[in-house]
């Protein structure tokens, strides 16, 4: 190291530049680091708006209300009708009858679908609840004897039911959903699904609480 | 750096290799001192019959455990089976099933560690709510369900004088890096992968030896 | 010191010969010996104050004076000395901190002073920069894109369609396909169809043509489709295929009995397709060892070839 300190300006022994004038060369880098930072916002905003891990492969939900048609892409579905009861009646695939009872409700949903093009089944059909819990179909019902068990074909409506065991504190704002086996095709980025709303009000919950048969009989249909 | 020069008296730079000591010094205090391991857990809870152990996803009364005697069908020889009750609320937000339980036990079920003595090994046992007429696999969310699991005692065994089940805990949500749904997940002890899962309680029911079963 | 020839370079020689000098000459003529002043090392001599920056044997200091031009300073259009801002006002005295009259020196011969303020350099990489960017996005949406198709393809086949004529007959993989179609309104063991819509009894029958053929013996998916697209669920209710593999002729007929419902207005339309299985069935029954040999010789074909028979 020299005696001299660096960055010092020269020594009184070179010939002192005048102070070098604002450099423009610094607003541009400045504007670009600017525009730099502006494209990295933008980036990081684009990402947080992409779809998350968990809503990725998540199905394309079809919405619609009781009596109506939905249309989703592969299939189209409807409710004809809502009923609540306090014991189901019930035969399994060897004919064993036996009477399911709960401690909440039985929901049985008439549901009737049609495929557009390929023949399709559903898989157990949930109920969603107002608050967002979701009741897969009870098991105390044999599938055979639901809407889960018929090819769902082009050409006619195939109706069935759908039977939840839920609370009763579960009806009200309530959903069925309706969506194929396995979710669809392999490799089928978002798979369909209708979800149904049951019309369930406050006064549409007591209405079907009130009305609610003390037997539902569930008979193996065709 | 350089050497100093010129007769200008440069001071040496103390503060990193300062700081590095430092950190040293406390790192190697901190790792004789046994590191900063988890604070030692709570031993886990000893229940008797009644006792409730919250699992975060579900709260599980035990209610009792017995032997059952089912007469054989058409006069043979009847079996005898050892029957583990319980009440679960499901706390989740979906219907989940029982499954089974054990160390090899899948749903629900493996929440139940271990079972002590081993039941079960030859055959899984049967795991179902029976009190509703028709047997149901289901734990649906906001309800209460009494779940049975029913072992098959061998022939020629005594039946354990008592059964003990080690309870874990369902973790209430589970990290995943996919986004994908991983289901039930036990929480373990400690963060290190294939921790084993955490027991929070230790529920003893002896066994009441009754006749027929259902 | 620098005198001195490298260590490797130096032969045996006495402790007291003189030394070899050997870029002087060949090694065995002794060059003129380079002398060296005495030189004071210790204490160091007083340093001179302007000592030249090449003696010192320190690392070499910040240069206190004024750094040299850039040779390419891209955003500096050649003005000369003293023009000041002009359009832009890039390139009044670029930091080189030069005395203006230094610059001008300089940088006045290298380049014509082209039109003051047009940023010439810059303006050039404009265009690779957006084609590069441009390219950027394009294979960031078309990689994962491609990947996903590949990965839909794995799954759903892209179906290679070989028509036959009605009444004929369609070979593929060494065994020759036929397929009847006859509707009806009611089936033994099925009862009758709903209103509009009726049973399709669908007979497809498979001719080993050689060996070969015989390994492919494994059950076709039988699919019946409407020309618009729309497909019925179809079920192979039985066949008459031998149970042992040594019964299975070449060159005979077995049969697959298929049922499909289908609705009674499109049960004249509607099309038979057989998708032959890939599947080599060996002729006997093999050791796991054989298994494991005959594992991954065989190339995997996909399963898309479609057998359509036109009605």
């Amino acid at each position: 190291m020299t005696a001299e300190a660096p960055g010092t300006p020269a020594g009184p022994g070179t010939a002192a530049p005048p102070l070098p004038p604002r450099r423009p060369g610094g607003l541009r880098r400045a504007g670009a680091l600017l525009a730099g930072i502006a494209l990295a916002a933008a980036a990081v905003a684009v990402q947080s708006a992409a779809p998350g891990p968990g809503e990725r492969g998540a199905p394309l939900t079809w919405t619609g209300t009781v009596g109506e048609e939905v249309a989703a892409s592969r299939f189209t579905a409807r409710v004809r009708a809502v009923y609540g009861a306090r014991t189901v009646e019930t035969a399994d695939a060897a004919g064993t009858a036996g009477t399911a009872t709960t401690s909440g409700i039985f929901v049985v949903v008439e549901a009737g679908a049609t495929a557009h093009r390929e023949p399709q089944r559903f898989g157990p059909p949930v109920l969603l609840a107002g608050d967002g819990r979701r009741y897969t179909a009870t098991d105390k019902v044999d599938p055979s004897l639901t809407i889960t068990h018929p090819y769902v074909q082009p050409g006619w409506w195939t109706e069935g039911v759908a039977v939840f065991d839920v609370p009763v504190s579960a009806l009200t704002g309530s959903r069925i959903v309706l969506a194929p086996e396995n979710g669809g095709f392999i490799g089928e980025a978002y798979p369909p699904e209708v979800e149904i709303d049951l019309g369930l009000d406050d006064a549409g919950t007591q209405r079907l609480i009130a009305a609610a048969k003390d037997v539902h009989r569930l008979e193996a249909g065709r | 750096m350089t050497s100093p020069s010129g007769g200008t008296r440069r001071r040496r730079a103390v503060a990193v290799p300062l700081t590095a000591l430092v950190i040293a010094a406390a790192l190697g205090t901190v790792a004789a001192l046994g590191g900063f391991a988890e604070a030692p857990k709570e031993s886990p809870r000893r229940l008797g019959p009644g006792g409730v152990v919250d699992q975060k996803l579900f709260l599980t009364r035990f209610l009792a455990s017995r032997t059952v005697f089912q007469p054989g069908r058409y006069g043979g020889a009847g079996k005898r089976f050892l029957e583990i009750e319980i009440e679960v609320t499901n706390k989740g937000r979906r219907t989940e099933e029982v499954g089974s339980p054990g160390e090899k036990g899948l749903l629900y079920g493996k929440s139940l560690l271990r079972v002590t003595p081993a039941l079960g090994e030859d055959s899984a046992p049967v795991s179902a709510i029976l009190d509703e007429g028709v047997p149901s696999r289901q734990l649906h969310p906001g309800t209460t369900s009494t779940v049975v699991f029913r072992y098959e005692l061998p022939r020629g065994l005594r039946p354990p004088e008592e059964v003990r089940l080690d309870v874990g805990t369902f973790d209430p949500s589970p990290e995943s890096f996919t986004g994908a749904d991983l289901g039930l997940v036990l929480e373990t002890d400690g963060k290190a992968a294939g921790a084993p899962p955490k027991v929070a309680a230790q529920v003893v029911l002896p066994v009441e030896r009754k006749g027929t079963g259902r | 010191m620098t005198g001195a020839p490298p260590p490797e370079q130096e032969g045996l020689r006495d402790w007291f010969a003189p030394r070899r000098s050997l870029p002087a000459g060949p090694p065995w003529v002794p060059g003129p010996r380079r002398v060296f002043p005495d030189e004071q090392v210790w204490p160091p001599p007083p340093r001179p104050s302007g000592e030249e920056a090449g003696v010192s044997t320190q690392p070499f200091p910040a240069v206190p004076a004024a750094p040299l031009p850039r040779p390419a300073a891209p955003c500096r259009p050649q003005e000369p000395a003293g023009a000041g801002a002009v359009g832009t006002g890039i390139g009044t005295a670029v930091g080189t901190g030069l005395p203006p009259d230094a610059r001008a020196g300089t940088d006045a011969p290298e380049e014509p002073a082209p039109p003051a303020g047009v940023a010439v350099p810059r303006r050039r990489r404009t265009a690779p920069l957006a084609g590069a960017a441009l390219l950027a996005v394009a294979l960031a949406v078309a990689i994962p894109a491609w990947e996903n198709y590949l990965f839909y393809r794995s799954g759903n086949p892209a179906y290679r369609i070989h028509p036959v004529a009605p009444g004929g007959a369609g070979t593929l993989m060494n065994v020759s396909w036929r397929a009847e179609v006859e509707p009806a309104d009611s089936l033994p063991g099925l009862g009758a169809a709903k209103p509009g819509r009726k049973w399709l009894k669908i007979t497809v029958t498979r001719t080993s043509l050689n060996a070969e053929g015989v390994l492919r013996r494994a059950d076709p998916v039988i699919e019946v489709r409407h020309p618009d697209g729309r497909a019925w669920r179809t079920e192979i209710a039985g066949n008459d295929l031998p149970p042992e593999a040594a019964e299975h002729r070449i060159g005979t007929a077995y049969r697959y009995d298929a049922i499909s419902l289908v609705p009674g207005d499109v049960a004249g339309q509607v099309e038979v397709r057989v998708i032959p299985s890939t599947l080599r069935v060996p002729l006997r029954e093999e050791s796991t060892a054989e298994l494991f040999e005959r594992a991954g010789t065989e190339q995997v074909e996909p399963q898309d070839q479609v057998l359509l028979f036109r009605r």
